[in-house]
């Protein structure tokens, strides 16, 4: 794969998406949450690209600001070679038939009050000329593919069970035929039983559909599943970023090393020597990150340099990017 | 559903009959003298007459059931026989008599509906027409200029009694600029267009009175509840089906927003039968609050008790229609 | 043209204004405003004013009263006195004739059967008949003719107008009544709501406790009267809203009952579109002077005629503090244009009113001062008088209400320019009036020198009001202090009077006595009037012919009511 040359379909420059914090009585900001502080990275087409970090790293933060549901901070977004990050109204609208997001909560992102097959209808209606019998019959389509019964269309989600759900969500991004989605921890609210399903059926879409997925988890096992590379954010950057089996098999920053250590091996012999990195601390608020290096307060190699300067994410080859004044050195 | 609401009005009649014989103690046990705002110069005996022919002499239990008798049998039959021109049985049956205008008391209700129902109604209809978009854009757009004046105004709505912006209005538009009648021509028929702007007129103090209250209430709510709704993630959603921000504030926001305000509205329609005693009384509307209080005054027992129960019917009913409403409106709701 | 020419011309104008346009139902509609609105309008089932009011525009009695008191023939051509025959000489008939072709609203005649039934209708047990005290005493009444009446008392009454005259007992039509006798006249909602009547209107449409709308009556017996075709009767509201749409907004023509404070109405008719008028009746705010004493230290006797007060029995005493009072401000501050100063306790009707104390109408600080100087008061060293060791000092009492104690303030000002030391007191009314046997506080028992209230009589007849100052009425602990005689006036002199009153006919000659009575209490310096307090009413600029009265309804001569353009 690596060895004929890539097309990017996404290009994210620096991205920053800060949140403004309001108070006192007349509501004047006073801070600002860094939820996400200069992402850099490229998806290529066709590919999955795992995200994952710990819960409330920014992860969902940084997949929305890709979609520009946010409107970000700072940074270049591409999509096809097409820069977005400032457009808006109308010719952000009619873009959003490329990029779809699939959310965590199956239950909270369906409208209530709609019925599943409106619901699926929507987008179709809005960004598709189609008579009334194409669309239905366009429903009933995806309704086959993401394998739901076709007689539900006309009941409401809340009938529906959370794996049933989720392939509703899956459904409505599939709608408008989109290149790029952001799936973000899609499966983290189901069942086991019905998280492998639901993961299934994502890659089968992906075969099908030629799909090129952002995968947001905190589930490192699952990413190494389903992803082509995996991107490892800390309060809101990324600190290392490799194709799966770099990543999985030699981490480079002591962050990863840590969440890798936690997670259980499937091979029972090097399962046995794998020793548990505890980390100290807690993680800071990204309201007020640490000076220099994100991870200083918490990395059991801290060295002085990471209370100072923020290092710089770089490319070691072989398509492994990492942040860490360890490597600098190297 | 249908078994639902079945079995809420069935359970619905022993209480309403409990709630008639409560009414009923309690307005016997009240002190209240019919005669009492007659005349000094009218004599004891005379007074004492006057009470014995009013049925003041038989025992509560007597008073009780003829009443019952006469509101669940006698008026249901009076009715019948009005809208069909059947005569059922010999026709001859006692009413509910008012004491101090001696004519029945569902005649009453009937001649004040309209004006109650055009005033108070027209009031409620005309604030959920302001209050829905006000609360809509102020959180919308939260903490914007549009939303502090929003929120100071449903302030005032909420803090300033009806007999002063009720008096106020009347000094302006009455007094001063003479533009508006500060008495409600309750004779007034609409027959044209002229009439019914003379109607409008006359309709546009009372009615902004009550709405200021009521709008400041609805657009409190209506905010509190878009607000909830705009953090939803199914909101995310619709922005990321590419939706145009309207259809996505208009279709997902507001139409979920709205069921907590339909069912808050639904169960504040019995307070538009009850009037508005004290908006009634500035403009000498002839509304059904007014009827109440007069009532109340001249110790009008039969009349008070009759209003309370109709009252407490209503209140009853639209409890019932509000949770139809909600179980209509969000498919997550079902009764069984 | 000629001055003569011009003369006439002026006077026929001036004519037709004062008798209105000489055709009926030419001036538009009427606007009344009643801000508590009638209920129903039959008069014998309800006992209220505003009900009484509005049926006065249909039904009406053989008499009214107008705004003097004096009794105006209306269903008939004369009012039966002992003289022209209609009393007869025991005092127990009277007879009256009704006039000729008087005729209902509907066309029909109106006969002396229709009298007859309206006692029937009123006397039945079982009607709960509110104004059944008109009838007090009547044996009978029956049809002489089909056009004469004789009413029979039980006793000899020597004022034997309380039947069929004045706003309170209007005949009823029998026709339309007849099915409505006994316990069936609450069911005749219809009738109940629109009687047919004699008088100027008839209803065209009532709405209870709301609106009532009356249309001129064609068979009226006037041909040029009403002025008005048509009138709205309003209700709703409060007194000060009331008053405003008639002086402010001019919304409305006439208005009732406006107990509203004096410069709140002033300030209100500035607007110039109306004026405030008042009736004037026969309420009197007073004080009362006690000629017993009220010291604690008499234990049980206090305040009985055991104990003669130590001053105030001495005329010249009170009459000083009369004439240190100056009644005019007293009416500014309190009352303005529903009050009016007075010298009598009975100041009206016109014809029982006496002129001869009109000396209290202008205060005299000088003369009040000769008066306690003569009675050999003399001033302290503190301004305050004393006699014998004894300090003129009084406690002066009356019922919690702003306008009482603002008067008292003001008296008690007055009073201490003539070295008299007042001390004050309110009492809450529903104490004060009470009539609670364990308190020191009613009226009754008047434990102080000095208490002020109004009281007043109903009707025309003085006799009951005036008994009330004899020696037999006096409230003491023998009586449970029930008794009208508050000051404690015992004069034999004066229950003669009393007696003789009782047995004298003749509006004339009871006038007279009436007249002596007053007099003789003034004389005493028992009772010190100070305000004759009337019901004021508001009427539009371009209302003519209203003449308040407080005898009858206020409304009694609405036909001759018109517009002035
Ligand atoms: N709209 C917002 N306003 C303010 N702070 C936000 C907002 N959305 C997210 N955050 C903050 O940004 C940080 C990252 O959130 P998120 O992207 O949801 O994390 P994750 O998805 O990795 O769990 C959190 O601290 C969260 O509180
Ligand atoms: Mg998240």
């Amino acid at each position: 794969m690596l060895d004929n040359p890539q097309n990017v379909l996404v290009r994210v420059d620096g991205l920053k998406m800060h949140f403004p914090i309001y108070a006192g009585i007349l509501r004047r900001q006073v801070g600002t949450v860094k939820a996400v502080d200069g992402l850099t990275f490229e998806i290529f087409d066709g590919e999955t690209l795992g995200l994952v970090g710990e819960s409330g790293c920014g992860k969902s933060t940084a997949g929305r600001a890709i979609l520009r549901l946010y409107d970000p901070t700072e940074g270049k977004l591409e999509i096809e070679g097409r820069d977005i990050s400032t457009i808006k109204g109308d010719a952000l609208r009619n873009l959003r038939p490329k990029m779809q997001m699939i959310f965590q909560d199956p239950q909270a992102c369906l409208n209530p009050r709609m019925t599943v097959g409106s619901i699926i209808a929507e987008p179709l209606d809005e960004h598709q000329a189609m008579s009334k019998e194409e669309r239905q019959a366009r429903v009933l389509e995806l309704m086959d593919q993401v394998g739901l019964n076709r007689d539900f269309a006309g009941r409401y989600p809340h009938e529906f069970s959370g794996g049933q759900r989720q392939r509703i969500g899956i459904a409505r991004a599939l709608a408008l035929n989109p290149k790029f989605i952001v799936c973000d921890e899609p499966i983290a609210a189901l069942d086991v039983s019905i998280q492998a399903q639901v993961v299934n059926l994502l890659e089968d879409l992906q075969e099908r559909l030629g799909l090129t997925y952002l995968f947001i988890s905190h589930d490192l096992s699952m990413v190494r599943h389903l992803a082509t590379r995996v991107a490892v954010m800390y309060l809101g950057r990324i600190v290392e970023l490799a194709p799966r089996e770099a990543l999985y098999d030699r981490p480079k920053h002591p962050y990863t090393e840590a969440l890798l250590s936690a997670v259980p091996n499937p091979d029972p012999e090097t399962e046995a020597d794998r020793k548990r990195i505890i980390l100290q601390g807690d993680v800071p608020s990204p309201a007020n990150p640490p000076k220099g290096c994100n991870f200083c307060t918490r990395c059991p190699k801290v060295m002085d340099i990471c209370r100072t300067e923020t290092p710089a994410f770089r490319h070691y080859g072989n398509g492994h990017h990492a942040a860490c004044h360890l490597l600098e050195g190297a | 559903m249908l078994n639902y609401t079945i079995r809420r009005l069935l359970f619905a009649i022993p209480t309403l009959l409990a709630i008639s014989f409560i009414i009923f103690i309690v307005l016997d046990l009240s002190p209240g003298d019919p005669t009492g705002n007659l005349p000094l110069t009218i004599p004891p005996e005379v007074r004492e007459q006057i009470r014995l022919s009013l049925g003041l002499g038989e025992p509560f239990p007597i008073r009780y059931l003829k009443w019952c008798q006469q509101f669940f049998i006698n008026e249901p039959l009076n009715m019948i026989e009005q809208w069909t021109g059947w005569t059922i049985g010999s026709g001859e049956r006692l009413r509910v008599l008012s004491w101090s205008t001696r004519s029945p008391v569902v005649d009453l209700v009937v001649e004040r509906m309209p004006q109650t129902l055009w005033v108070v109604g027209m009031s409620q209809i005309v604030a959920v027409i302001i209050a829905v978009p006000i609360g809509v854009i102020s959180a919308y757009k939260q903490y914007s200029i549009f939303d502090q004046i929003g929120t100071f105004i449903s302030m005032i709505g909420f803090s300033v009694p009806t007999f002063f912006t009720g008096l106020i209005l009347i000094v302006i538009f009455s007094v001063q600029l003479g533009w508006l009648p500060s008495v409600y021509d309750t004779t007034h028929r609409v027959t044209d267009w002229n009439s019914f702007w003379v109607q409008v007129r006359q309709m546009a103090m009372p009615t902004m009175v009550l709405a200021l209250a009521t709008t400041a209430q609805i657009s409190r709510f209506m905010r509190a509840s878009m607000l909830d709704n705009l953090n939803q993630d199914y909101v995310r959603t619709a922005r990321a089906k590419g939706l145009r921000e309207r259809s996505v504030v208009m279709i997902h926001v507001l139409r979920n927003s709205m069921i907590p305000v339909v069912t808050v509205i639904a169960l504040g329609i019995p307070g538009v039968f009850g009037g508005a005693i004290i908006t009634e009384q500035i403009f000498k509307v002839n509304g059904l609050g007014q009827l109440l209080i007069l009532g109340i005054q001249g110790a009008d027992i039969p009349l008070v008790q009759t209003l309370t129960f109709i009252f407490a019917v209503l209140i009853v009913m639209f409890n019932l229609i509000a949770d139809v409403l909600y179980g209509i409106l969000d498919p997550r709701i079902r009764y069984d | 043209m000629t001055l003569a020419k011009m003369l006439t011309g002026a006077a026929v104008l001036s004519l037709t204004a004062g008798a209105a346009f000489a055709e009926r139902a030419s001036d538009g509609q009427l606007n009344i405003l009643y801000w508590q609105a009638p209920s129903i309008l039959n008069p014998y089932l309800s006992g209220g004013t505003k009900e009484l009011e509005a049926a006065s525009l249909v039904i009406e009695p053989l008499a009214r009263y107008d705004e003097t008191g004096t009794m105006v023939p209306y269903l008939v051509d004369e009012i039966p006195t002992l003289e022209n025959g209609g009393i007869s000489e025991d005092l127990t008939t009277i007879t009256w004739k009704l006039s000729d072709g008087v005729v209902w609203s509907d066309g029909t005649p109106l006969t002396a059967e229709d009298v007859v039934f309206t006692w029937e209708y009123c006397t039945n047990p079982d009607g709960g008949c509110a104004q059944a005290s008109n009838f007090t005493d009547v044996t009978n009444v029956e049809a002489v003719d089909a056009s004469t009446v004789k009413i029979t008392f039980g006793v000899a009454k020597p004022f034997p107008y309380g039947p069929f005259v004045g706003g309170q007992s209007p005949i009823l039509q029998k026709a339309q009544f007849a099915e409505c006798l006994g316990a069936k006249a609450v069911e005749c909602t219809e009738q109940n709501f629109a009687p047919i009547g004699t008088g100027p209107f008839t209803v065209t449409e009532f709405k209870a406790n709301d609106v009532a709308l009356f249309a001129a009556n064609e068979n009226y017996r006037d041909p040029a009267k009403p002025a008005f075709a048509t009138v709205l009767f309003k209700g709703g509201g409060d007194a000060a809203a009331a008053a405003r749409s008639v002086l402010e907004t001019g919304e409305f023509d006439y208005a009732w009952n406006l107990q509203v404070e004096p410069e709140v109405l002033s300030q209100m008719q500035a607007a110039g579109k109306g004026e405030i008028i008042s009736a004037f009746g026969t309420s009197v705010e007073r004080i009362m002077v006690n000629q017993t004493n009220p010291d604690s230290a008499l234990g049980d006797e206090r305040g009985t005629v055991k104990h003669p007060h130590p001053f105030l029995t001495d005329r010249r005493v009170s009459r000083a503090l009369s004439l240190a009072i100056d009644r005019e401000i007293l009416v500014e501050a309190g009352y303005g244009a529903a009050g009016q100063v007075t010298c009598n306790v009975l100041p009206a009707p016109a014809v029982y009113a006496s002129t001869n104390n009109d000396w209290c109408k202008t205060q005299d600080i000088a003369a009040a001062n000769a008066l306690l100087d003569e009675a050999g008061w003399e001033v302290g060293s503190d301004g305050v008088r004393t006699k014998d060791g004894m300090r003129l000092s009084l406690l002066y009492q009356t019922s919690t209400n702003s306008v009482r104690q603002g008067t008292q303030a003001l008296i008690k000002q007055m009073w201490s320019e003539i070295g008299v030391e007042t001390e004050l007191r309110n009492i809450d009314g529903s104490v004060f009036f009470g009539g609670d046997q364990s308190s020191p506080d009613t009226f009754q028992k008047f434990f102080a020198d000095v208490e002020m209230y109004t009281n007043n009589f109903d009707g025309t007849d003085p006799e009951t009001y005036m008994a009330n100052w004899a020696c037999n009425e006096i409230p003491s602990p023998e009586n449970q202090w029930l008794g009208d005689n508050m000051p404690r006036h015992c004069n034999p002199e004066y229950d003669a009077l009393v007696a003789e009153f009782g047995k004298t006919s003749g509006i004339e000659a009871r006038a007279a006595i009436a007249i002596k009575m007053n007099d003789m209490l003034m004389e005493a310096g028992v009772i010190i009037p100070l305000i004759h307090r009337g019901n004021p009413s508001a009427k539009s600029n371009t209302l003519g012919g209203v003449k308040m009265s407080d005898w009858d309804s206020e409304l009694w001569n609405i036909a001759d009511w018109y517009r002035i353009d």
